[in-house]
């Protein structure tokens, strides 16, 4: 009996705080704000992944200027967030414009980094048969070199899906909206529900993500990566 | 891209004068081989006696400082390198499959680049992994880590023919198998080479190897070739002290002083008997039936014996003569001689079998190749 009553009173309670929660959720447009969160993330993770592979491979082909490249990449990845942001805003004004530029920015090296480290590493050995069997530079580096940098690169984007969560979520401070912005309405007027709310589907959106990305890195590495 | 066949066949490689230098060392130095079409020659040699450097000159994976080689008469540093490297098998030891292919496509990446139709591909490959022993339903759709070393050889080698190349260029394909593979695989490859009737160069380090697989054997040492023959040359007539170390004369016939030729002749099989009567028309027809090539002609009484060849009876003319008329003088040797002498009397001779008479009469014969076979 006094078990029944423990258990109902739980579920009473777990009623309160979902639709507590729901509440919150409703008051502050959290659906629009995951759209607009995922929306600026998503374009600017392709964006990156286009401009870094291609980097990755030029670089590749360039041998000479990869070290400079990497370098001046490394120099952007240096400068803190909050200033790039700030130092965006008289260029290309507030707004989803400059976060995704951001984003972009941060999240470029990892992944050029990953490509040209991934052509660049792959086994001499293969190369070689590749080379005796007759294949061109060209056919080299499509067929054997860049399907054998996958795993690498799927690495890099890893690391740039969580760099541009976190500049995407920064750009609330911009206007990009997001639910960055959700974050700082809920800081601003000292909403603790807000900024919990808001903070955990961020963080879980996060390493929903990652986690995704790692079992795409996973499956590339055990289909891809030499044995 | 598609690129055209180099050549239908091969007559020959000529490696002329060759030279490959690194720094101040020389890994291939002043090399002449000539290569016959259809044979399978052996690089033997201690590691850094430049004989992978040569096998790779021959595909141009390595460019010789000196020299030049020929196929066909053609020279290779005039033809396309990719076309040249398409028109030439590779197999090497560590096989070099690439992992993030299956093993269909592994084999089919070459027709595919060169955009050969998808069936045709499909086709060959199957055929290719049924000629290599594995069975195409099972393995085609497999990625190599998932196969044995053995099976990924087995592959490799599907790989290198699959564009039929006249030419094939092994760099010690069986050296990272263990013993008892290794030797299966060479038991097997020795069977496919002749329904491959293909011209191979072969590296090897392993001189056993050499002399079960090779035509011929050139042996290796100092970027330099030492000597170059059949396993009978080499084992009895050895170049110099160097030669006879890598063929390993010395320790392995040593034993042979004791060894006569009565150990190694087979009776005398009444298939190899023909009578001096009988006429050649009678004898090639009989020697066909009988599935020989080579007979030896004697009476009752083993006097006057001698050897005729059914190339030779089917070059004649007249074919109505007695076979006494065209036999020729046979090698004839005593059971009691050693079999080393017994060997180089046959080469000095260029006799491929002598006839074993024992106080006139004929006890047996001995085919030298057989004789060799036995001995390794």
């Amino acid at each position: 009996m006094i078990s029944d009553i423990v258990v109902f009173g739980i579920q009473q309670e777990g009623f309160a705080y979902i639709s507590q929660i729901l509440s919150v959720w409703e008051s502050n447009d959290l659906t629009l704000r995951t759209i607009e969160h995922l929306y600026m993330f998503g374009i600017a993770i392709i964006a990156a992944s286009i401009f870094g592979i291609l980097i990755g491979i030029f670089l590749f082909m360039n041998h000479r200027i990869a070290n400079p490249g990497l370098n001046t990449l490394n120099v952007v990845e240096t400068i803190p967030d909050i200033p790039l942001l700030v130092f965006l805003l008289p260029i290309v004004g507030l707004g989803t414009a400059p976060t995704i530029i951001a984003s972009v920015l941060y999240s470029i090296l990892p992944i050029a980094r990953n490509t040209y480290t991934g052509l660049t590493g792959v086994d001499k050995g293969y190369i070689d048969v590749a080379q005796a069997m007759g294949l061109s530079k060209r056919e080299i580096l499509l067929k054997i070199r860049l399907p054998m940098a996958l795993p690498l690169i799927a690495g890099g984007l890893r690391i740039a899906l969580v760099f541009s969560m976190g500049i995407v979520t920064l750009g609330g401070l911009i206007a990009a909206g997001g639910l960055g912005a959700s974050l700082i309405v809920g800081i601003q007027l000292y909403e603790v529900d807000t900024i919990l709310v808001a903070g955990f589907w961020t963080g879980f959106l996060a390493v929903f993500f990652d986690g995704i990305a790692e079992s795409i890195e996973k499956w590339l590495q055990r289909r891809y990566a030499s044995w | 891209m598609v690129h055209k066949k180099l050549f239908d066949r091969i007559d020959s490689i000529e490696i002329k004068k060759v030279s490959k230098k690194y720094g101040n060392h020389f890994a291939v130095q002043n090399l002449d081989i000539t290569i016959k079409g259809g044979e399978l020659i052996a690089l033997v040699g201690p590691s850094g006696s430049g004989k992978t450097t040569t096998l790779r000159m021959i595909n141009r994976m390595i460019e010789p400082d000196e020299g030049n080689i020929f196929i066909n008469g053609k020279n290779t540093s005039e033809m396309e390198l990719v076309a040249l490297r398409r028109n030439i098998g590779y197999v090497i030891q560590n096989i070099g499959l690439f992992p993030h292919l299956t093993i269909g496509q592994n084999i089919g990446l070459i027709p595919k680049l060169e955009g050969m139709d998808k069936k045709e591909i499909d086709n060959k490959v199957r055929n290719l992994l049924e000629f290599v022993s594995l069975e195409p339903s099972k393995f085609i759709d497999r990625y190599p880590r998932q196969l044995s070393g053995g099976q990924q050889q087995r592959v490799g080698l599907a790989r290198a023919l699959v564009m039929n190349p006249y030419l094939l260029l092994m760099d010690e394909p069986f050296g990272a198998l263990d013993p008892i593979l290794r030797k299966q695989l060479q038991e097997e490859f020795s069977k496919i080479k002749e329904q491959l009737g293909k011209t191979i160069v072969f590296v090897t380090h392993d001189i056993e190897e050499a002399f079960r697989l090779g035509d011929r054997v050139a042996i290796m040492e100092d970027a330099k070739l030492i000597q170059i023959g059949t396993a009978e040359e080499l084992l009895f007539s050895p170049l110099n002290d160097t030669v006879a170390d890598i063929v390993g004369s010395e320790r392995k016939f040593r034993y042979l002083d004791t060894l006569t030729v009565s150990t190694f002749m087979q009776p005398l099989d009444k298939k190899y008997r023909l009578s001096p009567n009988m006429k050649v028309e009678t004898a090639i027809e009989e020697m066909a039936k009988r599935d020989i090539d080579i007979a030896i002609v004697k009476d009752h009484n083993d006097k006057s014996a001698g050897k005729i060849e059914l190339a030779d009876l089917l070059q004649l003319g007249d074919k109505n003569v007695s076979l006494e008329n065209v036999k020729e003088p046979i090698l004839e040797l005593s059971p009691a001689d050693p079999i080393e002498y017994a060997i180089k009397q046959m080469q000095k001779t260029d006799e491929v079998m002598a006839i074993i008479m024992d106080n006139a009469t004929a006890v047996g014969i001995l085919f030298s190749s057989e004789t060799i076979k036995k001995i390794m």
